[in-house]
């Protein structure tokens, strides 16, 4: 039981080690990712701070050295101490710099604003400013923007420990055992956001002058050395990440269930806390960055045949990333609703604005006409979706379900999945004993847990989403139907006990998915079973002195459900 | 009886769904004297260029962008757009558009001399915040960046004897 447990669990197992990437927002603003360094530390981490990767969505303002020392670890909150090792390893003058540094004259100059201002720029932007007297000075102007936007996120680890069976509470049984040879490890610890702000001196101009490196004035340089650039605190979020220690967790608990030798190379504490590090910080991007500004793009539809939009991979868009198109209507203070569109071509468009990137192709899921300038805005979709739906057949598969599954962050368009299916199976065993005019079905109480990968392929407006799984199934026979009567007590048969049927295998199977609106998804599926344990009774019944075994193993289940898509 | 009350049902109805679908009534802004449109001031523009935007009313976006031009340029002909180095219109004379009206009939015609002078400051792209849907959706009001060719319009229409040259008082 406990095998078959592990088991069903095992494509979940695959997946949970992988970090789900929601981007929410189109944000580009510019980010230094620290990892905190104690007089006694309680894990390495900070070893591998230059190894973090700043998201695509932000400007990367990564330091020389991405640690940040703090002083003496505390156990309960380090905020505080922080925040002002922030200030005393002056990390905003070392930002500042980054920003500022100009790699063609190796010098620290306001120039630089120009090119971050034409990165920030739409095509119109560049072109409104081309033909402009002051030219790159108004691109300039964005660049000023971005200075207002500087973030510095803080890894704060606590734990980097073995996640033994005792973990789980009982060392000798079998599941713990099998738990300790996928090895895994765990990381924990808070992240904190914080913002250099600037915005008092940038507001009263004084910001220019502290920044004024041009001249080689060594007072300026003093001034900016000496000057105490403070952090506002904007979130924190704590992170609990799990990983094994093996490329693959559950091949390492599958192949110690079958005593297949498993000879996989065992990760190295670089590897695990590097990928643990960001899989942290991607899973805590939402959360934190939930309270910055949008970016605004600001531009419209620009094609409509077909859709296209001036957005592309500088503000992390993805293929299928959902976009809600809304106009603005005289008189009304809320945009109107007109059509829901999917990124389906995504350009690149991360360097610095011509006036000439490449718009992104998009597709229409569901709406009314789309015209030129009407507003895109990126709707967030999370992993989970859920079905509910009805299968039909001969098997113990038939009945009602409910579906869950999660997008997975490894493989792109694929999502695991676990299905409850509870019915009502029948099966006829008439033929086996009277022919055709005497129809006898037996009825059976059933319920089932499966557990899936599917995969979604896009053809048109149809979704083909092909799956494997595996299930397991517990039936008991309630009664039986001759032709015409319904529910006939067992004991017409000289049973006084309950007949329990059991079965577990694989399912192979696809469904065609029709999206009818933004969330909603209604989809046929045909599911092929391949028991490993064939659904049999434990006993052979007999009417009158005729055997008769009553087996529901039909090959085929038809489906037909609902899907919520992405909440 | 039944069969006169339907018919004039029908014959209502028709003429009711005839009437609604009939497009917004817009002035022609080619001969329009209104200013049914807004213009803003972006920037002084490259070797006596302007930038401004214009909010124009169309039935569809190549309405309103083809309106915007026309209009940028009345705009500094007859109205003159605040904030911007043309405050003043540049045809100070009273009733100028009636008395040249042939020219400007011209000037302003489908294609015409206008087209010179105007360009659009965009990549074709519209803002999303400068489209508007009005007037229950039978009208849009679109904005778009223009750049108009100050200098050389003031000249064009000096050449033409629309108005005097600068130059022609001292």
């Amino acid at each position: 039981m406990k095998r078959l447990t592990l088991l069903i669990l095992a494509p979940l197992l695959c997946f949970s080690s992988q970090a789900q990437t929601v981007k929410n927002k189109n944000l580009r603003n510019s980010i230094s990712m620290l990892v905190t360094k104690y007089t006694s530390n309680p894990t390495s981490a900070y070893y591998y701070a230059n190894e973090l990767t700043v998201p695509s969505m932000f400007d990367d303002n990564s330091l020389n050295d991405n640690t940040l020392f703090v002083g003496d670890y505390s156990i309960t909150d380090n905020s505080s101490q922080i925040e002002a090792a922030l200030q005393r390893n002056k990390m905003g003058q070392q930002i500042l710099k980054t920003i500022l540094y100009n790699a063609r004259t190796n010098q620290y100059t306001k120039e630089v604003m120009f090119e971050r201002g034409a990165y920030t720029a739409t095509d119109n932007d560049y072109k409104i400013a081309m033909d402009s007297k002051k030219k790159e000075y108004v691109l300039k102007d964005m660049g000023v923007w971005l200075m207002k936007n500087i973030y510095v996120e803080v890894v704060d680890c606590k734990q980097f420990i073995d996640l033994k069976a005792e973990t789980y509470g009982d060392y000798t049984n079998e599941y713990a055992n099998v738990l300790n040879s996928a090895q895994q490890k765990l990381l924990t610890g808070t992240i904190y956001l914080y913002k250099l702000d600037i915005d008092e001196i940038l507001e009263d101009q004084s910001f220019w002058n502290l920044i004024d490196f041009e001249n080689n004035n060594n007072e300026v340089q003093k001034a900016f050395d000496n000057y105490n650039f403070k952090f506002k605190k904007i979130n924190s979020v704590p992170f609990n990440i799990t990983e094994s220690k093996t490329a693959s967790g559950a091949l390492s608990v599958i192949s110690e269930l079958l005593k297949v030798d498993n000879t996989q190379p065992l990760k190295t504490d670089k590897q695990l806390l590097t990928s643990m590090l960001n899989k942290a910080t991607e899973k805590s991007h939402a959360i934190l960055c939930s309270s910055l500004p949008n970016f605004s793009i600001g531009q419209g539809v620009f094609d409509v045949h077909p859709i296209r939009i001036k957005v592309g991979k500088k503000e992390s868009l993805k293929a299928n990333n959902l976009y809600e198109i809304t106009e603005i209507v005289e008189g009304s203070e809320k945009e109107q609703h007109v059509a829901w569109i999917r990124a389906k071509k995504v350009s690149e468009n991360r360097f610095v604005s011509k006036g000439k990137s490449t718009p992104s192709t998009f597709y229409k899921v569901s709406g009314g006409s789309i015209k030129k300038g009407m507003t895109a805005s990126y709707v967030p979709q999370k992993g989970y979706e859920v079905s509910v739906g009805y299968n039909e057949g001969s098997s113990l598969l038939s009945g009602t379900f409910v579906e869950l599954t999660y997008l997975g962050g490894g493989i792109p368009k694929t999502r695991v999945g676990v299905r409850g299916i509870f019915g009502n199976a029948k099966t006829d065993v008439s033929e086996n004993i009277f022919g055709v005019r005497d129809k006898i079905f037996f009825n059976v109480s059933n319920v089932n847990i499966e557990t899936f990968i599917n995969h979604t392929i896009k053809i048109g407006f149809i979704r083909l989403i092909p799956k494997v799984g595996f299930y397991y199934s517990m039936g008991r026979i309630k009664n039986y139907d001759e032709k015409g009567k319904t529910g006939l007590p067992m004991s017409d048969w000289g049973v006084t006990e309950d007949i329990k049927l059991k079965s577990w295998g694989f399912t192979t199977g696809a469904g065609v998915g029709l999206n009818l609106g933004k969330n909603l998804q209604l989809t046929f599926r045909y599911d092929y079973l391949s028991p490993l344990d064939p659904p049999t009774s434990s006993r052979t019944l007999t009417y009158f002195a005729i055997p008769i075994d009553p087996i529901f193993n039909a090959k085929g289940v038809y489906g037909v459900g609902l899907t919520v898509l992405g909440f | 009886m039944k069969r006169s009350i339907l018919v004039a049902g029908v014959i209502l109805f028709n003429l009711f769904a005839i009437f609604s679908c009939r497009p917004a009534k817009l002035a022609d802004p080619r001969t329009s004297t209104s200013y049914d449109y807004e213009v803003v001031f972006i920037r002084t523009g490259v070797a006596g260029t302007e930038l401004f935007k214009v909010f124009s009313y169309g039935r569809n976006e190549r309405e309103c962008i083809e309106a915007s031009k026309l209009n940028a340029i009345k705009a500094i002909l007859f109205k003159g757009i605040p904030g911007s180095g043309m405050q003043r219109p540049m045809i100070s004379e009273n009733g100028a558009e009636e008395k040249y009206r042939d020219y400007f009939n011209d000037f302003f015609r489908s294609g015409g001399r206008y087209l010179n002078f105007v360009a659009l400051s965009t990549d074709g792209s519209i803002d999303s915040r400068d489209r508007i849907k009005v007037k229950n959706g039978k009208l849009l009001k679109i904005g778009i960046v223009v750049s108009v060719q100050k200098d050389n319009l003031r000249k064009q229409l000096e050449d033409d004897k629309i108005i005097k040259s600068l130059s022609s008082g001292f």
